[in-house]
């Protein structure tokens, strides 16, 4: 790393450190985000022994090379009243990995998300007349959330 | 340097808007060399706005790639104005808002 970007940041990660011990940062709000995630994780892992396979299209990736950037497309613009879309997958250690909120906009998104290693990756959609699960085994060569 | 960029495009009543944004998105797992667990560091929420009307919200955990980018469609035409916002667990905001093409 160069040098005068290592300082940079070194400085910028303590002042935050020292920020959030004098208490100009509040934690607590990062907290209660967290909790929250981790809460919509459990109600989706909850949603999907009842949901149905449904009519949309999941696409990813059969074999991913790098488990850090796997491309994920949902599109479920032709299904109506589409509530919210979730991306679950098994194998992470946070399974929840993006969870969508369609208000005005079509159903469709596209993202990149990280895999620790192969796993089924589902894409939970929720509309009026229930939910709908779409299933696909992505093969991880490298995983990408480390540990 | 800018640390989100926005592109939307309009074509017949559809904005596609893509928005690559410039963040670690450390989830909090990882390790580095010497052992110790990386504080985690990344965006919780999304907002995408049209016209100041919301058009859709998200929540990302740790488990989204480093730099993440998004791709939505929204019902609209040319000369809409799209607005995008994100936090991270940090509270830190970063946001953009742009005429549709």
């Amino acid at each position: 790393m160069n040098r005068r970007l290592f300082l940079k940041r070194s400085i910028a990660t303590t002042s935050v450190a020292t920020a959030v011990s004098v208490g100009l940062l509040t934690p607590i709000k990062a907290f209660a985000n967290i909790s929250e995630f981790k809460e919509l994780s459990k109600k989706t892992q909850q949603r999907l022994s009842s949901a149905q396979e449904g009519e949309f299209v999941l696409k990813a990736p059969e074999i991913a090379e790098n488990g850090a950037m796997v491309p994920i497309t949902i599109d479920a613009s032709h299904m109506s009243t589409v509530k919210n879309i979730a991306i679950y997958v098994h194998n992470n250690k946070e399974p929840l990995s993006a969870y969508f909120e369609i208000l005005e906009a079509s159903a469709f998104i596209t993202t990149r998300i990280k895999m620790a290693e192969t796993s089924v990756v589902t894409a939970v959609v929720s509309t009026d007349s229930g939910s709908f699960i779409q299933n696909k085994t992505v093969k991880v060569t490298l995983g990408g959330c480390g540990g | 340097m800018a640390k989100i960029k926005l592109k939307a495009k309009s074509r017949s009543g559809l904005i596609t808007v893509r928005v690559l944004i410039k963040h670690p998105m450390e989830s909090g797992n990882r390790k580095d060399k010497s052992g110790k667990i990386v504080p985690a560091n990344h965006i919780t929420h999304l907002t995408l706005k049209k016209n100041n009307r919301l058009a859709a919200k998200a929540m990302i955990g740790g488990s989204v790639s480093e730099n993440p980018f998004f791709q939505f469609k929204i019902p609209g035409i040319k000369g809409d104005e799209i607005r995008f916002e994100s936090i991270d667990n940090l509270g830190k905001t970063l946001q953009i808002s742009k005429i549709s093409k």
